[in-house]
């Protein structure tokens, strides 16, 4: 292990993955001239200080479609679409449950396609078509059959990663409406459940396709 | 979790984004799968991103007319999934494992090649398929090989004033067989050792041309020569290709880190390049 | 409503929570956003141990959107509480040292909180931080428990000699080393427990606010003992009585043990609010790599285990001396787990004579480590269920009949341990309430095939695979426990541990329940609903269960430890017998009858003899309501609460059989089957107690397989991030095959027993045992965990070097 580096850094010093950390991690990745680390924008001296705090926030506008709707905002070039959604749309049912792009809480779909917001710009989707899972249900507020689904088989306990499994879930079922078991388990393996052992999630999703193949109910769990 | 600030820059043409790169502290994105959660980690500080996302000119895949598969470089990991490079075998081996569904439905085979993880297994699929990396600048086209480009890590022969524009893919052909292997990485998913193979057999049993490369073995993506060498002329009995699969780290520094020392991840390489190429002739029947 | 009401109690009906999360209208701390609301980014240490010479924090003043910074000497409180010391009433020296709120002088791990920036945006905290500047002298850190001992180690706390917390051991010493002295057959083994990092999907994350015009304190925290905390951080770190802190828990993302705690940034978003000033709200939302270091992790123990016994399989003895690594400082209740809740059953579910266990407690320059997930019960199911193995082993023995020979008999209920495990120093004693194992075995094995181990191994072999049977016979401890006991033994928090439930009949018929425990995820405000509507025959619909709010809800201790079923449910069926008496003692007086006279079905209050002259419930709540007509003494309203003391713990077993194959050439283990047959008494939803159970195997088969934090010697979380620590995936895992035997548990009226940490208690062990039954043709002994391909391919390597 190389010692840390003499400065403080905003963040723990830890590998970032495998061999690299953070202060291994090949300069290679800032290509051309070496970039430099940490922020950019503190005065050399705090004696300045006052006209930092008059900094404008340079801003991007963006227009895109969300669950149906019309939206469009200025946005920082580094907000990324899952803060967007969150904070500007106030949209909270996509969440953030990791910073490396694990697992999968932050996933919708955009122009149909299951994505990880939480990697994606906002200034990236601009004119793109966002389905969240506040935009799953039918216009006469109908469950979605994943949503319907996910409740019917206990596919859910603390509800944290479950707007993300039902978007990926639902870019599953546009490709194959009839998945194994095993191409479900596949499909899911970008987002992470710590509650349920997936056991019901795989159960949900192939509830969900069956009644979205057939259009049979749901058979009865109460039973 | 948040990035620095950056200016954002998105390019309409190629030319506008020929015009755009190569100056100091500018970063190229399109997908954003490799750079993104860099620049949330801080590792990766650009001054200035350069999207060049919607360059349709740059997206799908189309045969050339003497039989090669020309890639454009923002052709998703998931557009090319249901393209013609389906038939390459060790293309359909490695893409259903590489990220998952969201990023195969965002990352580029561009972007890939251009950012060269030393544990991105598509390099090494390019690697043994003997594929060419044509890029653009400002100052005219440049054809790469695959073999020589991937030099480190996160290190390419690319200039900075150059983007990837395809992929060239040799034209598939009936005696060869491929296929690509990998042990991952459980956490991540990036392979600890990848293993893609292309065996030929142009007349008859024996082979005549072998390819193999690995990935996440080294600091970047290698050709295993005395691999190939040892399997030219043989016919692929089990015992030739556990001894020509004994080279696959000869001459190359192999990684080690918590999940794999790098005594492990050699011995790894062996078994899977071994496993691989048993695959690859399985193929070709 | 009346008779028809369905009865709902022990049926599989779909969750009420469940509307909100499949539409995204969850609300967790993050999706709060109140008005003013400022946003705080706390500076972590990057050195796992250093004294801190300065902090300078002008530059970070000035960056744009900074309304304060924050460094430890700025905040005037003691370090936090730690409540649950090592038998304290035994006499036991604990030398404690609990974090400050923002460290002072030193730090003991990567993740110490350092500085705090509160802005505008969190963009800005964030970015603010970068221009703090630490000087700190580093100095040499040590992360293993056992070497942190030794002689020469580094020292991390002038009150703690070798790094030593706490010597503490339970049970009969002599007696244990005379069965081992005595013994035809004495196994021994150092066994690994692995640290974990429990990786809840939702991080921590909290919203303090202080309104000056009220002088008082609310916080929104993802927590899992909102009353606990309003008197840990109120009245123990920061002096706030609890008239004027208000501890709100909204909805939260999965805790298993992480957010029963007491944690620095709870003050220092409430001491923050107060700070900038004008009554804004400050949120902290910790980041997924930042919890690695800040929120606590699990396990992380070094054990001797000695068994003895007889040739013919007797177990005799056995004696245990563990390190428990307890981190940089302790966490809120870190010396409970591995004493009270490890070694107090030690012994499993076997007639051991005589069992011995020594615990030290360790500091390192680690994160902290407290309760995750079963919480000193995997630990003590690993140790035992690896050492029975070893022990059939040693003799040639058939696990199962070892198992089986050992078994406390299930006429020998309730059992009281030979050796005082249960035992505190005065005497109050904890018994094992009831069990019959063998069904339970049984069934298992034959769901397993276990008969045609041998036939499926040879067919796996040809394969070029080694296929390995694990066999994991748990018992399991929970709904911790009687006060008395808890008291006596000076273990525990420190105080009581009931809990209670309030019911209010309203005007209209329509019920509200507000209880003192709070869900993660479990489904209480189901499984509650559930047991108030077969209770008061009232529809399910007509009941809504609320929580988790100190505000509004009776006191209660919160939930973690398997307790709410058995504690907090039959808190609620207390009160469901006072509304029911109250409700009988009016419908009495309506129904001009005598109390003895009236008869109670579902929610029709009737004379005996008189069918027609009856009430219902919701007609006496408005008759009650109005309060025209009351008997003399009687008070309006139908409203009552009950408070519930266990008079016991509740004891779940179970057998857990694990099914794995290793490739003999690369070590990759896969789990190929996973067999459960699980008792846990009666269930009250037993969709939700299987969905409890699956959830608990994938976390122990992901301790035993994959996950595991690693430190390198100079105090770096190598495993750092979810790229680097491995949680279970989907495609990793097979469905998995439940089965059950019931045995209700004679503690409470419900005969529930506890099953939220019950899959997660045996798994680890299970699967543990099948890949070391794996290796065993091979002249492997023992494999310490995680099992993942590098660590089985050496080990095959060696064990073939040897054998060659």
């Amino acid at each position: 292990m190389r010692a840390p580096p003499e400065q403080s850094c905003a963040i723990v010093l830890q590998p970032v993955r495998d061999r690299f950390t953070i202060d291994t991690f090949p300069d290679a990745i800032n290509r051309g001239p070496a970039l430099t680390r940490g922020i950019r924008h503190p005065p050399a001296s705090p004696t300045t200080s006052d006209s930092w705090k008059e900094a404008p926030i340079v801003t991007e506008h963006i227009a895109l479609v969300v669950n149906g709707q019309a939206r469009e905002g200025d946005v920082e070039p580094r907000r990324m679409l899952v803060q967007y959604l969150r904070e500007d749309l106030e949209l909270t049912g996509t969440h953030v449950g990791c910073d490396t792009s694990q697992c999968g809480a932050c996933t919708v779909t955009v122009d149909g396609k299951a994505i990880k917001s939480c990697t994606m710009l906002a200034v990236q989707a601009d004119g793109a078509n966002v389905t969240t899972i506040e935009g799953m249900q039918a216009a006469d507020g109908a469950l979605h059959p994943l949503q319907e689904g996910f409740w019917a088989k206990h596919g859910l306990q603390c509800g944290f990663c479950t707007p993300g499994m039902i978007m990926v879930a639902a870019d599953l079922l546009a490709r194959n409406p009839d998945p194994s078991e095993e191409e479900i388990r596949h499909a899911i393996e970008g987002n992470i459940c710590r509650c349920t052992g997936y056991h019901n999630i795989v159960a949900a999703i192939r509830e969900a396709a069956s009644v979205m193949r057939t259009g049979a109910a749901p058979a009865p769990v109460n039973a | 979790m948040i990035p620095n600030t950056f200016d954002y820059q998105r390019a309409t043409s190629l030319d506008e984004a020929l015009g755009l790169v190569g100056t100091p502290g500018t970063k190229v994105i399109a997908g954003g799968m490799s750079l993104l959660p860099l620049m949330k980690l801080r590792l990766a500080n650009p001054e200035r991103l350069v999207d060049i996302g919607r360059l349709a000119e740059l997206r799908g895949v189309r045969q050339l007319d003497d039989g090669r598969l020309a890639i454009g470089a923002l052709t998703t990991y998931d557009e090319l999934a249901s393209s013609p490079a389906q038939h390459y075998g060790l293309i359909r081996d490695a893409l259903p494992d590489i990220g998952d569904v969201q990023i195969r439905n965002r990352g580029t085979v561009g972007g890939a090649v251009a950012h060269c993880d030393p544990a991105s297994d598509l390099p090494a699929v390019l690697l043994a398929l003997d594929a060419e990396i044509v890029a653009r600048s400002k100052r005219g086209e440049q054809v790469y090989a695959a073999d020589g480009f991937f030099r480190g890590a996160f290190e390419t022969a690319l200039a900075d004033d150059e983007l990837i524009t395809e992929i060239r893919l040799p034209g598939p052909r009936d005696d060869a067989g491929s296929a690509f292997l990998a042990l991952s990485q459980r956490a991540s998913g990036y392979s600890i050792v990848g293993v893609a193979v292309v065996v030929i057999k142009e007349n008859g049993s024996a082979i005549t041309q072998a390819n193999i490369a690995l990935t996440g073995v080294g600091d970047a993506p290698y050709r295993a020569r005395a691999v190939e060498a040892a399997l030219l002329g043989n016919e692929g009995t089990p015992e030739s290709i556990a001894a020509a699969a004994a080279h696959a780290t000869d001459g190359v520094t192999v990684a080690g880190d918590i999940h794999a020392d790098s005594e492990y991840r050699a011995a790894m390489a062996i078994t899977y390049t071994k496993r691989a190429i048993e695959a690859a002739l399985g193929r070709l029947g | 409503m009346a008779t028809d009401v369905q009865d709902v109690l022990g049926t599989s009906v779909k969750r009420v929570e469940d509307p909100r999360f499949i539409t995204g209208q969850g609300r967790y701390v993050d999706d709060i956003k109140l008005t003013g609301m400022a946003h705080l980014a706390i500076l972590r240490s990057p050195y796992a141990h250093a004294n801190i010479r300065s902090v300078d924090t002008s530059r970070a003043k000035g960056m744009p959107g900074v309304l304060a910074v924050i460094v430890g000497a700025d905040i005037p409180y003691n370090p936090l509480p730690m409540v649950w010391p090592a038998g304290g009433a035994s006499g036991i020296q604990n030398n404690v040292s609990t974090p400050r709120v923002l460290a002072t002088d030193s730090v003991k791990w990567t993740g110490e909180g350092v500085a705090a920036v509160v802005a505008e945006t969190p963009e800005q905290a964030v970015d603010a931080l970068e221009a703090i500047e630490v000087d700190y002298e580093p100095l040499p850190a040590v992360v293993d428990a056992e070497k942190a001992t030794q002689p020469g180690a580094v020292q991390l706390h002038e009150n703690a000699p070798n790094n030593v917390v706490f010597d503490w051991s339970v049970g009969d010493k002599d007696g244990t080393e005379k069965a081992l002295a005595e013994a035809e057959v004495v196994v021994r083994e150092r066994l690994v427990n692995h640290r974990l990092i429990p990786n809840p999907m939702e991080v921590r994350g909290d919203i303090g606010w202080y309104n000056p015009g009220t002088d008082e304190y609310t916080i929104w925290m993802s927590s899992q003992t909102p009353h606990i905390q309003r008197l840990l951080v109120g009245i123990f770190l920061m002096g706030i009585p609890e008239h004027k802190l208000r501890c709100i828990a909204p909805d939260v993302g999965g805790a298993f043990g992480t957010k029963i705690f007491c944690y620095a940034d709870y003050a220092l978003v409430l001491f923050a609010s107060k700070l900038i000033g004008g009554g804004r709200p400050v949120k902290w939302i910790e980041s997924r790599r930042e919890s690695y270091g800040s929120t606590i992790h699990g396990r992380d123990h070094i054990t001797y285990v000695e068994i003895a016994g007889k040739r013919d399989g007797e177990v005799t003895g056995v004696k245990v001396k563990t390190y428990a690594n307890l981190g940089g400082r302790l966490s809120t209740i870190g010396p409970g787990i591995p004493t009270t809740l490890y070694a107090r059953v030690l012994s499993g579910c076997y007639k051991i004579p005589n069992v011995y266990a020594e615990v030290t407690g360790v500091y390192t320059n680690t994160t902290f480590v407290d309760a995750y997930r079963g919480a000193g019960r995997p630990e003590a199911t690993y140790v035992i269920e690896r050492a029975m193995d070893l022990f059939a082993n040693e003799i040639g023995m058939d696990k199962a009949e070892l198992r089986r020979k050992n078994f406390i008999p299930k006429d020998a209920f309730p059992y009281d341990n030979p050796s005082g495990l249960g035992t505190a120093v005065n005497g109050e004693k904890i018994y094992v309430d009831s069990g019959d194992y063998e069904p339970a075995m049984d069934m298992a094995l034959k769901t397993a095939g276990y008969a045609d181990l041998e036939a499926k191994r040879a067919e796996a072999k040809s394969r070029g695979k080694l296929l390995g049977m694990g066999l994991s016979t748990y018992i399991e401890v929970c709904g911790v426990a009687p006060s008395k006991w808890i008291g006596a033994v000076g273990e525990g928090w420190g105080a009581a541990m009931w809990e209670s439930s309030n019911i209010k009949v309203h005007l209209t018929g329509k019920i509200i329940v507000t209880m003192g425990t709070q869900p993660q995820g479990q489904g209480h405000e189901t499984t509650y609903a559930q047991i108030i509507s077969h209770e008061l025959g009232v529809p399910m619909d007509d009941i809504v269960i609320q929580h988790s709010d100190t505000q509004g809800t009776p006191f209660g201790y919160g939930s973690y430890g398997s307790r709410t079923s058995s504690v907090g449910s039959t808190a609620a069926v207390k009160a469901a017998d006072k509304i029911r008496d109250k409700a009988r003692r009016y419908a009495a007086h309506m129904l001009e009858a005598s109390y003895d006279d009236i008869e109670v079905e579902g929610a029709e209050y009737r004379v005996k003899g008189s069918p027609d002259k009856k009430k219902t419930l919701q007609e006496i709540a408005f008759a009650l309501d109005l309060g025209f007509s009351l008997p003399v003494g009687m008070e309006p309203y139908l409203d009552e609460t009950a408070y519930y003391d266990t008079p016991n713990c509740t004891w779940p077993f179970g057998t857990h059989i694990a099914i794995v194959e290793i490739d003999e050439d690369t070590g990759e283990t896969e789990l190929k089957r996973y067999i459960a047959v699980d008792d846990v008494g009666k269930k009250i939803n037993p969709m939700i107690v299987d969905g409890q159970l699956h959830g608990g195997i994938a976390q122990g088969v992901g301790q035993a397989l994959w996950e595991t934090a690693i430190y390198g010697d100079d105090g770096q979380l190598l495993s750092g991030s979810m790229m680097d620590y491995a949680l279970p995936r989907a495609s990793w895992l097979p469905n998995f095959e439940l089965d059950e035997t019931v045995t209700p548990s004679p503690v409470n009226p419900l005969g529930v027993k506890g099953v939220g940490e019950a899959g997660c208690i045996a798994s680890t062990a299970a699967v543990a045992n099948a890949v070391n039954d794996a290796l065993a043709p091979l002249g492997i002994k023992h494999l310490d965990m995680p099992f993942t391909a590098q660590t089985v391919w050496r080990a095959i390597q060696s064990a073939k070097g040897a054998r060659a």
